[in-house]
C-alpha cells in the first residue's frame, strides 16, 4: 500500500510539472457557486450576458464543492461560517485554487474591529488572488479570473508551491 | 412514521445566501422546519456604537445590499428626525426617484433568483438581470458605485443628477414596462411555474399581520398595508399612486406583487421626474453631527417591507445604541408557520418568495 | 423620559413640538385611558407616543392595546442605560395609524420580563434576538435560545461592558 502511494506521488509530480496538464487545467477551472455577501451579488453579475465572464473562461458553476476547482469567497467570514467555510475546502478536489472577492474577504474590510469577523479568509485557507473592492466590479473578477488562469499555467498557485516543498 | 431529520446548508444553491434548515420530513412532507441564521452576524449594531454618524452611512449599504438606497434612507431619516432636519424638496424628488428605481432592482432580482429554486434555472434570470444592469448603470452615473452607493446623506443627497439623467430614467422606464409584459408571459403562462406556485404556502390575512410579515409578504396575502402611505415620509403623499395586493396569499401572489409593484414604482418615478422641482440638493449640515440626547424610531418601505432604525443618542458623536428592524428578519421568521406539511420541493418556493436577504437577517 | 435638549431652537417651533395628551386626544381618545395605566409619558409627534410601564404591568398593557387595535408588533429591543436595562416595545396600529413604543425598565442583576409572545407571535425572533445581545430573559417564550450568535458565545455584546478582543482562528 506505502508503495503504491509513493508510486501515486511520483505521478503527481510528473503530473503537475508537465506544462501541458497546467495548461489543460488553466482552460477549465470549475467555479464553486458559494455566495456570502454582496459581492455573491457582483459574482451573480458577472455570469450574466453583460459580462459572461464566467464561461466564456471556461469555468462551469458547480453547485457542489467536489467537482469544482476554484473557491470564490465572495463577503465577510464570521467566526460561525469559518468552520464551515474550511470544510468545504477540504472537501474540494485537489489541485484547487481560492479567490478571495472584496475587501471583506481579504481583510475583514469595514468590519475589522466586530467580534465576530474573522479579518481574512486567508487566516483559514490559502488564498492565491486577492481581488479588491468593495464591492469589486465585474471587471476587475474578471482581471482577477484571468490571472489565476496565468497563475495555473505557469505553475505559481498556493498549490504548486505545497507541491514543491514536498 | 419515523421522521427524518435533514440539514440544509449553510452552504446550498437555494437557500439565497448562508442559511441552514434543519427539516425535518416524514417521508417527503415538512413536519417541522427551524432556520438557523446567524452565519453572516457581524455585529453592525456594536461596530454602529463605535462610528460618527456620518461614517455609518456607508455601512447601510452592506445591510440589503441589494437595496442600498432604502437602507440608506431609512438611516438618514431616522437621523434627521433626531437632528430636526428637513432636507430641500429637489433633494426629496431625487430620494423618491432613487428609491423608486431601486425597488425595481431589488424585485427584478428576487424575480430572477426565484426562478432559479423553481426549477427554471438561468432562464429568467437572464433576462430580468438585463433590466437591472441598466438601473444599476444610472445609479453609477449618479453615485460612481454599482452596489454601495452612499448617495442619499444626512441633509439631502450627494450629487445633484447628471446631465440627461431624467430623459435616460424615461427611456429606460418606457423600455421596462414592455419587458414587464415579456416577464408576465413568461410566469403566468408557464403551466411550470403556475404548478409550482399555486396554492402553496398560504399565508393567512390575520396570520400575515400577527406574525409581524411586511411588505410583498403582507400585502401578498391581501392586506392593504405600505409604510408609504399609512405613515408617509419623503414626499410620498404627493404622487398619485395605489398600494397593490395580492389575493390568496400563496407564493403566486407574493411573486405578482413583485410585478405589480414594478409597475407601480415605474408610474412614481414619472410623477416624480414630471414634478422634479428645481434649487438645493443638501441643507447645510456641519462637519461632525452631534444629535441632541434623545431617541427616534423611524421606519420606511424598503423593497423588504419595513426598515426601521432606532437610534438613542446621548449628545457625542456617535450614536448610544442603534437597532435595526430589519424586515427580511421578521418575514423569514414567518417560515416555520406556513412551512408545515408542505412538500420539501415546495419549501424552497416559499423561501424564495419571502426573499431573504441575509446581510439584513444577521445584521 | 427624557427633554428635547437643543440650544438653537427658535421659540415657534419649541413651541410646536410640546404636544399634550389633550392635543390629540379628539382624534385619540384611547389616550385618556392609556395615561391612567402607564408611569410616564411622552409625545414625540401625533402619532408617535412614547409610554412606560412596570415589568409587572406589561402583560395586561399589552393585552389591553391588542384589544384595541395595536395588532403590529413592529420591533423589540434591548438598551443598555449603564445603570439599568430597558426594552423597547415598538407597537403599530393599523387602524388608527400610531405607533406606542412602550418602555420597561429592568434591574441590571435581575434582567427578567415577561414574554409577549401569547399576545404578538413576532415577538418571538425578536425576544430572542434581545436575550443574545442583551441577557434578557423573557419569561414563558417558548424557545428562549440563542440566534445570531453560537450557543458556546460568552457573553452578551451589545452589553455596554462587552469588550471586543481578538479571538482565537481556525
Amino acid at each position: 500500500m506505502a508503495v503504491a502511494l509513493l508510486k501515486l506521488d511520483a505521478i503527481r509530480d510528473i503530473v503537475d510539472k508537465n506544462y501541458l496538464v497546467r495548461w489543460m487545467r488553466s482552460k477549465s477551472p470549475w467555479v464553486f457557486t458559494f455566495g456570502l455577501a454582496c459581492c455573491a451579488i457582483e459574482f451573480m453579475a458577472t455570469g450574466t450576458p453583460r459580462f459572461d465572464g464566467v464561461e466564456r473562461f471556461g469555468m462551469l458553476a458547480r453547485a457542489t464543492p467536489r467537482q469544482a476547482d476554484v473557491m470564490i469567497v465572495s463577503g465577510w467570514v464570521t467566526n460561525r461560517m469559518a468552520p464551515v467555510i474550511k470544510r468545504l475546502y477540504e472537501q474540494m478536489p485537489e489541485p484547487k485554487y481560492v479567490i478571495a472577492m472584496g475587501e471583506c474577504a481579504i481583510s475583514g474590510g469595514p468590519w475589522y474591529d466586530s467580534y465576530n469577523v474573522v479579518g481574512g479568509v486567508d487566516k483559514i485557507i490559502p488564498v492565491d488572488v486577492y481581488v479588491p473592492g468593495c464591492p469589486p466590479r465585474p471587471e476587475a473578477l474578471l482581471y482577477g479570473i484571468v490571472k489565476l488562469r496565468r497563475m495555473i499555467r505557469e505553475g505559481k498557485t498556493r498549490y504548486d508551491e505545497e507541491r514543491r516543498k514536498k | 412514521m419515523e421522521t427524518v431529520l435533514l440539514n440544509l446548508g449553510p452552504q446550498h444553491p437555494s437557500t439565497h445566501g448562508v442559511l441552514r434548515l434543519v427539516v425535518e420530513l416524514e417521508g417527503e412532507r415538512v413536519v417541522n422546519v427551524e432556520p438557523v441564521i446567524g452565519y453572516l452576524h457581524r455585529g453592525f449594531e456594536k461596530i454602529c456604537e463605535n462610528r460618527r454618524y456620518i461614517q455609518i452611512t456607508p455601512l447601510t449599504d452592506k445591510l440589503d445590499y441589494v437595496a442600498s438606497m432604502s437602507n440608506n434612507m431609512a438611516y438618514v431619516k431616522a437621523v434627521e428626525e433626531l437632528l430636526d432636519l428637513h432636507p430641500p424638496q429637489r433633494a426629496e424628488f431625487i430620494r423618491v426617484i432613487v428609491l423608486e428605481l431601486q425597488r425595481i432592482a431589488s424585485h427584478l432580482l428576487a424575480l430572477g433568483s426565484i426562478g432559479n429554486d423553481l426549477g427554471m434555472p438561468f432562464t429568467l434570470m437572464m433576462y430580468t438581470f438585463r433590466e437591472r444592469e441598466k438601473i444599476l448603470d444610472l445609479f453609477e452615473s449618479l453615485s460612481g458605485a454599482r452596489l454601495g452607493y452612499n448617495y442619499i446623506t444626512i441633509g439631502g443627497v450627494m450629487h445633484d443628477l447628471p446631465f440627461g439623467f431624467p430623459d435616460h430614467v424615461l427611456a429606460f422606464l418606457k423600455e421596462l414596462d414592455e419587458k414587464i409584459e415579456e416577464y408576465e408571459d413568461l410566469i403566468y403562462e408557464n403551466e411550470i411555474f403556475i404548478r409550482r406556485t399555486e396554492g402553496v404556502g398560504v399565508l393567512k390575512p390575520n396570520d400575515a399581520i400577527n406574525l409581524g410579515a411586511t411588505g410583498p409578504v403582507l400585502r401578498g396575502s391581501g392586506v392593504k398595508r405600505d409604510v408609504r402611505k399609512e405613515d408617509p415620509y419623503s414626499v410620498y403623499h404627493m404622487f398619485d399612486w395605489k398600494v397593490v395586493t395580492g389575493d390568496k396569499g400563496d407564493c403566486l401572489s407574493r411573486i405578482s406583487v413583485w410585478i405589480k409593484e414594478m409597475k407601480m414604482s415605474s408610474e412614481i418615478v414619472k410623477q416624480a421626474i414630471a414634478n422634479l422641482p428645481a434649487g438645493n440638493i443638501r441643507e447645510k449640515v456641519s462637519r461632525v453631527i452631534r444629535p441632541p440626547e434623545g431617541e427616534t424610531y423611524s421606519r420606511i418601505e424598503s423593497p423588504r417591507g419595513e426598515l426601521g432604525f432606532h437610534i438613542v443618542g446621548d449628545g457625542s458623536t456617535n450614536p448610544y445604541r442603534l437597532k435595526i428592524r430589519s424586515p427580511a428578519f421578521c418575514n423569514l421568521s414567518v417560515l416555520p408557520h406556513i412551512a408545515k406539511g408542505v412538500l420539501i420541493a415546495d419549501l424552497i418556493a416559499i423561501l424564495g418568495t419571502l426573499d431573504p436577504v441575509f446581510g439584513e437577517v444577521d445584521r | 423620559m427624557r427633554k428635547e435638549g437643543r440650544n438653537d431652537d427658535n421659540e415657534a417651533e419649541a413651541g410646536e413640538r410640546k404636544l399634550t395628551v389633550d392635543d390629540i386626544s379628539p382624534a385619540f381618545p384611547l389616550i385618556y385611558e392609556i395615561v391612567k395605566k402607564v408611569d410616564g409619558m411622552h409625545i414625540q409627534t401625533c402619532n408617535k407616543i412614547w409610554v412606560e410601564v412596570k415589568r409587572e404591568n406589561l402583560l395586561d398593557f399589552c393585552k389591553f392595546l391588542k384589544e384595541h387595535g395595536f395588532d403590529h408588533l413592529s420591533c423589540v429591543l434591548g438598551v443598555d442605560m449603564k445603570e439599568y436595562l430597558e426594552v423597547v416595545y415598538h407597537v403599530w396600529s393599523y387602524i388608527d395609524r400610531r405607533m406606542i413604543s412602550i418602555k420597561v425598565k429592568l434591574p441590571y442583576d435581575d434582567p427578567v420580563v415577561d414574554s409577549v409572545t401569547s399576545i404578538w407571535k413576532s415577538a418571538d425572533w425578536h425576544e430572542r434576538e434581545t436575550y443574545d445581545m442583551f441577557g434578557i430573559v423573557f419569561r414563558n417564550h417558548p424557545n428562549l435560545k440563542r440566534i445570531l450568535l453560537p450557543d458556546d458565545f460568552e457573553g452578551h455584546p451589545l452589553r455596554k461592558d462587552f469588550k471586543v478582543e481578538e479571538r482565537g482562528w481556525y
